[in-house]
């Protein structure tokens, strides 16, 4: 053969294959006269041509069923139609005289015949020629055809038997007469009472076949007919499944294409009415039937497909993915019709109607309730009933109504309920916690537990019934933050004292399980694995039977993480999510991303970057943006999302240093609860802290100045002024502020947009040094406490540095470079000579919080090398010599020391922003630490990094906190019942 | 390894026509089916098979955003993998001495005593030549059969890839398919 034949031969072979066999020599020999080459040449690609299935074709089918992607049932290949015995009026086949052909099947010709034995008119399907071949399909096909013929019921279209004759296998059908459901549907929608009574009967067909264990598979209106009585006769029950296990195409029971005569083609199993396990190529059930009977529903309703779409992928994915148009249904579809389509249509058959019986139920009395004329009264449901609570509130009373909604738990349910829940009774909304840290929802959705203080003061872990109007509060539980619950919702996880803890949600003993820094979330799942986190920590786990825990996330440090925050468990108990947070710079930490791993992994999977705290539930992934509450659809088996990120919730009030610690919670029952308020980013915020007046005992002597979002708090050495900084809302970012204590009036200090954090004043205090990132890193400037004067360059590198104290003889400035973590380490700058800065701690630990003592021979700081953070002393030598010995001031945890100016007392905040008295004495060449005490709660911010959150007058006798305003308006938490419907809108 | 995203906005701008974005995308994909394909030929047993298209698809999973892209882009991720697919596992066959009979990569079985190969395996080496020399004759017939044997294109996303009507895709695969049959019918009798 030579190329330039080719062009000819490809021709006529494309030419002679759409001609059926018989006629095909002839053609050749016409169309080819006397070129025998030529004619052996076609001739011989005709007969490569006969084989059905290549090896090519296997190569090319091998996408895999099972794989949960639309292409998993786009089997590529199979284009050609089986040869089947063409058959002519007159023909024969056993008893029966061949009529007329009615058309063709995925299966094979269908033609109209004549029973000469029982005098009717049936319909033959001639099998394909292979079954004649192979003997074992044919006995397979022989039983499976033999249980089909027991079905015996009017909307079934009976099977008779299988006839075989002269080599030709047939099947030998009830013959209907009339147009099929497609025909029908084509001619436009069908009123209300005539779909009704068709589906009712179709449902009537599927239940009888169910009984006996036969699942259609293919059920659509091209296999439904209507008699001309108007009696509906549902067509090849089971011939599917007989099909597939007599298919050569055998792709492990996924459905296929084949081809009809008309050349369209076709999936066995119809695309378009196929159910989404049956798209996947899943084992099939009896529920595969009700999924394609809500297709064929809403196509009588609307004359329209439910999962359209231009190509068979495009409606593989739409069948996968989307919810058909509910608005396409007519208004005056009655409203159990409606649901009865959404639970056919749950993508899980374990949702799904479990019982085609049922939706037959349903739509009698759908059309029992159109005959009446009144309203379809709502079915009460045979499954499981969620509980959902509802409080109502009214605008006037400080009462709130509880009730109780039982609805259906059906996450197709049309719509959404929000509702509030007020504070209970006796509890005031605690001061001083991250949103994140306030409340918890079972995950049953029936009770809150959250962080409630009472009238004696006292904060502890409190439990409401959301059906009650009341919640009690936990005995043992006093100190509680960041409630999380046991899966079973028996027990409840909290923070306390430094501890992780448990305690069952109807009271007892807490159990105490790990000692954490931090309170940025914790997670419990089925196997009885808490995570939990701590400041500066990965994540890391413990039994909710207690022993030791260990990490089980690494902190990146090269992506300057700081902390793993927020872990919370995926459904499989082994996936979870995580926040990580950290700063490359050491400047402002943020949030870096949300990440999925697993508990036995190392590797991890960024989700979303920046982020907030993260949940799952209901398919999707919720976190935040600013305020708003995103949900994301989140596949947990390939874990990832989908789609786009809809906010559901506005206003979700955020705190936390990296502000992105929102205040919502979910439960695994569509329930979701969040509470509106302010940003409170870096800290308190700029409502809702107050400076407050302490004495030694804990009491309020007086407010300073007004409620704002303060932070970095620092007196004057005269206690007549303090330094503060301030959020500015608009910019984002944070300003020092001077504030007048007689007269509690602030002035602003600096004014330009750059981030300030820290500042100290001179021991004159005529100057105030406070460090700006507006060279791109924090440095230290200096300007004249009077606020004139020009801001001067003190010390610009490329380091992070946070001003921290000034020696009291004012030669030399402590600095912190890297704000937290590891990388923070104390050091000196001398105002005299080269004024090199020298380090005065410099380990792998992270060293914070220095102060110098008012004689200049020790500091006392913060360091976390035990593993959290506790207070020490060390001497402090000006040449810069690494102080030799130190002394542990703290016991169970310290943070944020100060002196007492006489250097006879160390304070310092505990774990649980209690206020710690440390009796020392500094005078001697060893220094000495006495009894420490306990003075009060100073109900400081908690954050993750908290920073300079209190001061001390000179006398040691008084304290200025940065406490959180008392908050009874803080607004109410807001439920949302079946929040998914939220998305659906 | 590659984010979804980049592949994906790779794979948009080459379908619009920027032919830069293909060649920032062969290596992508290469270098994933490559080890994709390196894996599952090391952990086969020799009676298990290798299923070509199920490697292209698992790489499409695992490079490609898919609710990013549409199906013209999916077909156009497939064609290049097609190529790449074939290389790979004639590269395989090479290297595994297959020569004889077989290439010693085993695929999947065929259990039809009529089909062109007689035995179950498919010979990679023999198609690969073949598929050179009916490339020399009618070089749309040999793209069709690369997109649906090794990349595991449907008939529309060949048709869209070879710029073709569907029916003419159709029809140049059975044309194909014969011709190919029939040449590798001879080869492996031989």
């Amino acid at each position: 053969m030579t190329d330039e034949r080719w062009p000819r031969v490809k021709a006529l072979f494309q030419a002679a294959v759409e001609r059926p066999p018989a006629e095909r020599d002839a053609f050749l020999v016409a169309a080819t006269g006397d070129d025998n080459a030529l004619r052996r040449e076609v001739a011989s690609l005709l007969t490569s041509d006969t084989s059905n299935v290549s090896f090519l074709d296997r190569l090319s089918s091998a996408r895999q069923p099972g794989h949960a992607d639309l292409l998993a049932v786009l089997p590529a290949s199979i284009d050609h139609t089986l040869p089947c015995p063409v058959l002519t009026a007159g023909c024969r086949v056993g008893p029966y005289d061949i009529v007329a052909p009615l058309g063709a099947g995925a299966m094979g010709e269908v033609y109209r015949a004549h029973d000469t034995t029982l005098n009717r008119d049936v319909a033959l399907k001639v099998l394909p020629e292979l079954f004649a071949v192979d003997a074992d399909r044919l006995a397979r096909f022989t039983r499976e055809a033999q249980i089909l013929a027991s079905l015996n019921h009017p909307n079934i279209a009976a099977i008779y038997g299988l006839e075989e004759s002269n080599g030709t296998q047939a099947l030998v059908l009830e013959l209907v007469d009339g147009p099929t459901l497609a025909d029908r549907i084509a001619r436009g929608p069908l009123a209300l009472d005539e779909a009704l009574t068709i589906a009712r009967q179709i449902a009537d067909a599927l239940e009888a076949a169910h009984e006996k264990g036969i699942v259609h598979r293919d059920l659509k209106p091209a296999n439904i007919k209507i008699a001309g009585n108007g009696v509906v006769k549902v067509l090849d029950f089971g011939l599917a499944k007989v099909w597939d296990g007599a298919s050569l195409f055998d792709l492990a029971g996924s459905p296929r294409l084949t081809a009809t005569d008309s050349g369209e083609r076709s999936i066995l199993g119809t695309p378009a009415y196929m159910s989404p396990e049956q798209a996947r190529g899943k084992p099939l059930d009896k529920r595969t039937d009700i999924w394609s009977f809500g297709c064929v529903l809403y196509e009588v309703l609307t004359g329209r497909q439910a999962f359209a779409g231009e190509t068979v992928s495009d409606r593989i994915a739409s069948i996968l993915e989307r919810e058909p148009e509910w608005e396409a249904l007519p208004d005056t579809t009655p409203i159990t019709v409606r649901r009865l389509l959404q639970r056919c249509f749950e993508k899980d058959p374990r949702r799904r109607v479990r019982d085609i019986g049922d939706a037959r139920i349903e739509l009698d009395d759908a059309l029992a309730g159109r005959a009446i004329g009144t309203p379809v009264a709502r079915r009460a449901g045979r499954e499981r009933v969620a509980w959902i609570a509802s409080a109502l509130v009214t605008a006037v009373a400080v009462l709130a109504v509880g009730s109780v909604l039982s609805l259906r738990r059906a996450p197709a349910d049309t719509r959404a309920y929000r509702s509030s829940i007020l504070p209970s009774p006796g509890a005031s909304r605690p001061a001083g916690l991250v949103p994140s840290s306030r409340f918890a929802l079972s995950p049953d959705g029936r009770r809150l537990a959250f962080v409630g203080t009472d009238a004696g003061g006292v904060t502890a872990l409190w439990v409401q019934s959301l059906d009650e109007l009341a919640g009690r509060p936990l005995a043992g539980t006093e100190g509680a933050l960041m409630p999380f619950w046991s899966p079973d919702n028996q027990f409840i996880g909290f923070l306390a004292g430094g501890k992780v803890k448990t305690i069952a949600a109807t009271g007892g003993p807490p159990l105490i399980l790990a000692d954490t820094t931090g309170n940025a979330g914790a997670t419990w799942n089925r196997d009885g694995v808490i995570l939990f986190t701590g400041a500066g920590s990965p994540i890391r786990r413990v039994s909710a039977s207690g022993g030791p825990s260990s990490p089980v996330t690494k902190l990146n440090a090269d992506a300057g993480e700081s902390v793993h925050s927020f872990p919370f468990f995926l459904p499989d108990g082994r996936h979870f999510l995580y926040l990580a947070v950290g700063s490359k710079t050491g400047g402002p930490v943020s949030p870096n991303g949300i990440y999925v791993t697993a508990l036995d992994s190392n590797e991890r999977k960024l989700l979303v970057p920046g982020g907030s705290n993260a949940k799952y539930a209901e398919g999707y992934l919720l976190f935040l943006r600013e305020q708003t509450l995103m949900a994301q659809a989140f596949d947990v088996e390939r874990l990832e999302l989908a789609s786009e990120a809809v906010p559901i919730a506005e206003h979700v009030t955020i705190g936390g240093i990296i502000g992105m610690a929102g205040g919502y919670g979910l439960s695994e029952t569509g329930i979701l609860a969040y509470q509106t308020g302010v940003v409170e980013v870096g800290g308190p915020s700029d409502t809702s802290t107050q400076l407050v007046w302490f004495d030694r005992s804990g009491k309020p002597i007086g407010a300073l100045g007004d409620q704002a979002g303060y932070g970095d708090l620092e007196l004057a050495p005269d206690g007549k002024r303090a330094t503060v900084s301030l959020f500015d809302r608009t910019r984002r970012t944070r300003d020092i502020w001077l504030v007048d204590i007689a007269r509690g009036l602030r002035t602003r200090f600096t004014f330009d947009s750059s981030e300030k954090r820290g500042s100290v004043w001179s021991p004159d205090g005529n100057r105030v040094v406070f460090n700006t990132d507006r060279k791109g890193h924090f440095d230290l400037y200096q300007k004249t406490s009077s606020g004139s004067g020009a801001e001067e360059e003190l010390l610009v590198d490329g380091r992070d540095k946070f001003p921290i104290d000034w020696s009291s003889d004012g030669r030399f400035i402590l600095f912190g470079v890297g704000e937290t973590g590891a990388t923070a380490d104390l050091w000196v700058l001398p105002l005299f000579g080269d004024r090199k800065p020298f380090p005065f701690l410099q380990t792998p630990f992270g060293e914070v919080s220095g102060r110098f003592s008012a004689d200049g021979r020790w500091i006392v700081y913060e360091s976390d090398e035990s593993g959290r953070s506790e207070v020490y002393v060390a001497p402090f030598s000006a040449r810069g010599e690494t102080p030799g010995s130190k002394w542990q001031i703290s016991t169970t945890g310290g943070t944020q020391p100060r002196w007492r100016s006489d250097g006879k007392e160390i304070f310092y905040l505990a774990p649980d922003k209690r206020l710690m008295a440390a009796a020392v004495n500094g005078r001697n060449s060893a220094f000495e630490v006495g009894a420490v005490r306990s003075l009060f709660d100073t109900r400081a911010p908690s954050t993750i990094n908290p920073r300079s959150a209190y001061d001390v007058s000179p006398d040691g006798q008084r304290f200025l906190v940065n406490t959180l305003a008392d908050d009874d308006a803080a607004p109410p938490i807001t439920l949302v019942v079946n929040w998914p419907a939220l998305l659906k809108k | 390894m590659v984010s979804p995203r980049d592949v994906t906005a790779l794979l948009g701008d080459w379908s619009r026509g920027n032919q830069t974005a293909l060649n920032q995308l062969m290596p992508l994909v290469y270098a994933e089916l490559r080890r994709v394909a390196a894996r599952q030929l090391r952990n086969e047993r020799a009676d298990h098979t290798l299923q070509p298209t199920a490697l292209v698809h698992e790489v499409y999973v695992r490079l490609v955003d898919q609710r990013q892209v549409d199906w013209q882009n999916r077909a156009h991720f497939f064609g290049v993998s097609a190529q790449v697919m074939r290389r790979i596992l004639v590269d395989h066959a090479r290297r595994h001495g297959a020569s004889k009979r077989g290439d010693g990569v085993r695929c999947v079985s065929i259990d039809q005593a009529k089909d062109v190969a007689a035995s179950n395996e498919i010979p990679i080496l023999a198609l690969d030549h073949a598929l050179d020399r009916l490339e020399k004759i009618d070089a749309e017939l040999a793209e069709i059969v690369e997109l649906r044997a090794f990349g595991g294109l449907t008939i529309e996303e060949a048709a869209h890839v070879l710029r073709v009507s569907p029916s003419t895709a159709k029809r140049d695969w059975r044309t194909a398919k014969a011709w190919l049959n029939r040449e590798l019918g001879s080869e492996v009798r031989r």
